[in-house]
């Protein structure tokens, strides 16, 4: 391995650099708005920049990488469908638009301008659980890479996922979405140039030649063919096209960067920018796994291959600058979804509950102590927790559980007059019916009937999520339109242009 | 290298170059708004003003 004390001292430099700069950030904190969407001042450039560095992380590259190490240049699929998700937002502004105007922090306090304080407080949990559920791994992910590529084995993996835990915690907890911008801005130039470190060096060490053999040795046309693949297929990209719209416009912590935009313009160019670089960073990490396909062959550990390759290629001195990247990219993804996550569980769960309202210091109070709560539960879950298929088909399952229902209420509550309560419990309640039976049924799947197997088919669980939500947002409004008639937002009319 | 092989990774090409293109281009303009971002919040604006008055 690569990494000596050069990379060592560019490590931690870096990291007291991040520490420092997101504890300073405390004192823009003036008000809850300044803590959770940065006093609403953030403009395109900066806001493009901050989105792309919290959909960034280690475990994007973990994952990404792990699929073109087991399914070729088929994956490559995925990076054209979320470039048109993206596109069709940034061009439209379709749902984060119409959002950002009606200047909310979380997407559950639509479901309260929409339908109701109790649809806000099941859309809460829904998006907490399946949120928290949905950074479950990334802990674990993020000490598989760094292990690897430094070079230390197994053995000190809950040292590192704890020690980087708790920076990301300490900036976060302190400095609130001005932190979270700032480090996220610097995270974003690191984590680009280490990319393209990475990027270079895999590519003058790996020929293209012999990538595309092995490929077509390994896996045969469905290597180069989404659809003759046997990990995906049609109701994988017909899950995928739906759910990159939805999860791309829905994600708590996407959308937050949305909201602490100057304007609903802003926000809708910040996903248009954002969306001009998505299938880079879907096809870049990719193609490292397809690289590792080529240089270790077929019969390894799909999770550890990309990283050790890494470390083998990268020289010493950029090694370290390349880890400081990855770093910065999980770290600002941390962040991003910590606040985003426990500004929900705050606002959206626990102040509906108890009936009467914090005030601003409470609400930032209990954020804090729910993200330091969520720290924890990531670091024992993603220590025990065994994956059910590949890492991106299990971050997009429990993305599902959320985004499925989140979808059909905002859509439909956006755009479509009809849509009244009892139609938002049903979405909800069906969205997020598939994913949890998948998780469930998973565990159980030796007592399965052979009939109820095409539940454990993680692509078909997705795609029904989506469907299940939109049937039920569409029958539960129409039969329920005298005895629940809909509310009517009083911006609707500027929402429907 | 069949044709499929090619196509992709001449897809691959174009979007890393398109990512690293905008990249650059979001570092340099996103200074900019990082700095009147930290410039605008009003603690920093007390600060601004007595530097000016100054």
């Amino acid at each position: 391995m690569n990494f000596q004390l050069l990379d060592w001292v560019i490590l931690v430099v870096y990291l007291i650099l991040n520490v420092f700069v997101g504890v300073r950030a405390k004192k823009y904190i003036e008000s809850m708005e300044s803590y959770f969407v940065a006093g609403r001042r953030v403009k395109v450039a900066l806001g493009s920049a901050t989105l792309i560095a919290t959909e960034i992380g280690i475990v994007t590259f973990m994952y990404f990488s792990q699929l073109g190490y087991v399914t070729g240049f088929s994956c490559f699929v995925l990076g054209i469908i979320g470039l048109f998700g993206y596109m069709v937002i940034g061009k439209t502004g379709f749902i984060v638009s119409g959002l950002r105007r009606l200047r909310v922090i979380t997407i559950p306090e639509f479901y309260e301008l929409r339908y109701g304080k109790n649809v806000r407080i099941l859309g809460g949990i829904l998006l907490f659980l399946g949120g928290v559920l949905n950074m479950g791994i990334f802990l674990k992910m993020d000490g598989i890479f760094l292990t690897e590529t430094m070079g230390f084995g197994p053995g000190v993996l809950v040292f590192i996922m704890t020690l980087m835990l708790m920076v990301v915690i300490a900036y976060t907890v302190l400095g609130g979405m001005f932190s979270v911008v700032i480090t996220d801005f610097i995270q974003f130039v690191i984590l680009s140039f280490g990319m393209l470190i990475a990027t270079v060096f895999i590519a003058l060490h790996v020929d293209f030649g012999r990538m595309a053999s092995v490929v077509l040795q390994q896996f045969g046309e469905a290597g180069v063919n989404p659809v003759a693949n046997p990990k995906f297929g049609w109701s994988f990209l017909a899950w995928m096209l739906i759910g990159s719209v939805a999860i791309s416009a829905l994600n708590q912590p996407a959308a937050s960067k949305s909201f602490a935009s100057e304007s609903p313009e802003v926000g809708r160019k910040v996903f248009l920018y954002t969306g001009i670089t998505l299938a880079g960073r879907y096809m870049i990490p990719m193609f490292w796994g397809v690289a590792a396909l080529a240089t270790f062959g077929p019969s390894q550990d799909s999770m550890v291959v990309m990283p050790r390759l890494l470390g083998m290629t990268v020289p010493s001195g950029l090694l370290g600058l390349m880890i400081a990247g990855m770093l910065a990219a999980s770290m600002s993804t941390y962040s991003a979804y910590m606040l985003a996550w426990s500004s929900v569980a705050a606002r959206d769960i626990v102040e509906p509950l108890r009936g009467k309202p914090f005030g601003e210091r409470g609400t930032i109070l209990v954020t804090r102590v729910v993200t330091t709560m969520i720290g924890i539960f990531i670091l024992v879950f993603g220590l025990y927790y065994e994956l059910p298929a590949t890492a991106f088909q299990y971050t997009a399952i429990t993305g599902a559980m959320y985004a499925a229902g989140a979808f059909g209420c905002v859509a439909a509550g956006l755009y479509w007059k009809k849509a009244n309560i009892a139609g938002a419990y049903a979405s909800l309640g069906l969205g997020a019916l598939a994913p949890v039976a998948f998780l469930v049924l998973e565990g159980i799947r030796d007592m399965l009937p052979p009939w109820a197997f095409f539940l454990l088919d993680v692509n078909v669980s997705g795609f029904l999520s989506f469907f299940l939500a939109a049937a039920g947002m569409i029958i539960g409004s129409l039969l329920t339109q005298k005895s629940h008639p809909p509310v009517i937002l009083p911006s609707s009319a500027e929402n429907q242009q | 290298m069949n044709v499929w092989s090619t196509v992709w990774l001449v897809i691959f090409c174009c979007a890393a170059l398109l990512f690293f293109a905008t990249a650059a281009v979001i570092a340099v303009f996103g200074a900019r708004d990082l700095k009147y971002l930290l410039s605008r919040s009003p603690r920093a604006d007390e600060h601004g003003s007595r530097k000016h008055h100054r």
